[in-house]
């Protein structure tokens, strides 16, 4: 494994005495997409919740490019971009106006030119000057990715990015993730509860089951062992008994 | 790969006060009692004009006829006042509408937002909560100063523009004292606007607790006493016995009939759905058939459904 860009020690957050995620443990080298998978409830949001400095975990730690979340906070935002999984914007707001805010909010030099470019990128650049709040969900979505990218991260957290994504949208958006990955080497970390999202996207799987990570590998050594998606499935299944399924074909 | 950043760029805390004025000056509610407060500064400057120049009317007309009758004529009462008297209702507009404007000002930048469900992004920006409400404290203090300036203004025209009027020095510096005081006033109500709408979980107790701070409770209290005076069907049940149709055909008057079992001890109070609320005892009250409510507790812990009534019976 290369160099981790992201490592968990023991991270663990309780809400009112109950574990929601417990002592995860586990590295994910650069230029990973690394899926998390689990049924609703299982942990998935709020590791990412944590890993986002969103939240505060009750114990353990995690470094993000060498930057512990809980003692360097402001660092490790420096390096991650967030979309979380019902994106929302100032609605009275053009898509341009709202990421111009939150590339100055990035500190970035030239927002204007960058804001366009990264529009471009996503090829939204003809939503540019429209108002947020007429937005479908799948567009919501992509300016969300493109708030997240203003600053080129080097980890990219989407959480359930699919969820409410008509087929296309999710097409879209899939192509957008293995293409940020390929050509600007962001880390990927994905929280889904689609098997087929890990198997058309993902290069590693982690697998949490009621705050605990049961399962963690790369994709790669997965299917030469399991095959395809239905022996992901089984795989899932195996190691996570009680969780809900959701495969999309 | 992490893009780069400037130094020259707005500092986070100026950018979310940038942001924030840009929103709420949009704000309808705003932008209505901002100008509710300058129209009531004009009106306050136009209600103590005319009742100085009213003053002064009558005095100039008794003054032709005490001149006219040989009459010592006294000094202009206008003159023995201090002009800034013009503006005398302008600190009743200030304590109650700019009051009530900076509490939702305060309010409105808070829940901008919170609103728009945007915090989960800003809080993954590298931007301190410290940075992030110093930003909003700033538009507060921002927007409040320019109501005050714009008031300040006004009455600066008004006392340029009215005739006969001029102004010391010394008052000038009375009127900008008082604007002055008006803004940490109105900063206070905004303050706790803003504290309102960062606690309340609703944007219209948020508005409420600050102009109203029983509100909620009140609200809460009434809610309890209205759902409280909704009739309740309540059996007291002493017995329940199976009996054959034959039998209760064979029913007639002075027939006892036999409670098995049964002791002054075993009444069972029940909701209409047959669920047991309480056990209690049969007794009198002022020569009237009464029970006695009895909870015990051992008895009462196996009842389903009984959680919570508990507090209401005991």
């Amino acid at each position: 494994m290369t160099q981790p860009i992201l490592s968990l020690n023991r991270l663990t957050q309780v809400f009112d005495r109950v574990t929601a995620v417990d002592a995860l443990t586990m590295d994910i080298a650069q230029g990973e997409i690394f899926g998390f998978l689990g049924h609703n409830g299982a942990g998935k949001t709020t590791t990412v919740q944590m890993l986002t400095t969103l939240a505060k975990p009750a114990s353990g730690t995690a470094t993000i490019a060498g930057h512990d979340i809980t003692a360097d906070p402001l660092a490790v935002c420096r390096c991650i971009g967030y979309v979380p999984e019902n994106v929302r914007l100032y609605d009275t707001l053009t898509a341009r106006e709202n990421l111009m805010f939150f590339a100055r909010l990035s500190r970035l030099t030239a927002p204007l030119a960058r804001v366009s470019d990264v529009l471009d990128l996503l090829d939204c650049a003809t939503l540019a000057d429209k108002r947020v709040g007429g937005f479908s969900k799948g567009m919501r979505q992509r300016i969300g990715l493109a708030q997240a990218i203003l600053h080129q991260p080097q980890v990219l957290f989407l959480d359930e990015p699919t969820s409410g994504l008509d087929p296309m949208g999710i097409k879209v958006l899939r192509d957008l993730v293995v293409r940020l990955n390929t050509e600007f080497g962001m880390t990927i970390f994905m929280n889904t509860h689609l098997i087929s999202e890990i198997a058309k996207t993902c290069t590693s799987i982690g697998v949490l089951n009621h705050g605990k990570l049961v399962f963690h590998d790369r994709i790669d050594a997965v299917t030469a062992r399991y095959g395809d998606d239905a022996a992901l499935e089984a795989l899932y299944l195996s190691v996570n008994p009680v969780g809900r399924l959701a495969v999309v074909a | 790969m992490t893009a780069a950043l400037t130094p020259a760029a707005l500092t986070p805390a100026r950018l979310i006060a940038n942001q924030s004025i840009r929103f709420v000056l949009r704000e309808r509610t705003v932008a209505l009692l901002a100008v509710m407060f300058v129209v009531l500064v004009l009106i306050s400057a136009w209600l103590g004009w005319q009742a100085t120049a009213t003053v002064n009317r009558i005095y100039l007309d008794a003054a032709v006829f005490l001149q006219a009758s040989g009459q010592p004529v006294p000094t202009n009462p206008v003159l023995d006042i201090s002009p800034l008297s013009l503006m005398r209702n302008m600190s009743v507009y200030v304590s109650l509408i700019g009051a009530l404007a900076a509490i939702v000002i305060g309010n409105r930048l808070i829940t901008l937002d919170r609103k728009a469900g945007v915090l989960p992004l800003i809080g993954s920006r590298p931007l301190t909560a410290t940075a992030y409400a110093r930003g909003k404290i700033a538009a507060l203090a921002l927007l409040i100063l320019g109501l005050s300036v714009i008031a300040g203004l006004v009455s600066v025209l008004t006392f340029a523009l009215l005739p006969a009027i001029s102004v010391t020095a010394a008052q000038w510096l009375q009127l900008t004292g008082f604007f002055g005081l008006s803004a940490l006033y109105m900063m206070i109500f905004g303050l706790i606007g803003m504290a309102a709408g960062g606690m309340a979980r609703s944007e219209s107790v948020g508005l409420l607790v600050p102009v109203a701070p029983d509100a909620a409770s009140d609200w809460a209290a009434a809610m309890a006493a209205a759902v409280g005076l909704a009739p309740a069907e309540l059996h007291a049940v002493l017995h329940r016995m199976r009996l054959s149709l034959r039998q209760v055909d064979g029913f007639h008057v002075g027939q006892v009939i036999a409670l098995p079992g049964i002791t002054v001890g075993s009444v069972r109070l029940e909701a209409t759905d047959g669920r047991l609320l309480a056990r209690a005892r049969l007794g009198q009250m002022a020569g009237l058939r009464a029970v006695r409510v009895q909870v015990p507790a051992a008895e009462m812990s196996e009842t389903p459904g009984y959680v919570g009534q508990r507090r209401s019976l005991a």
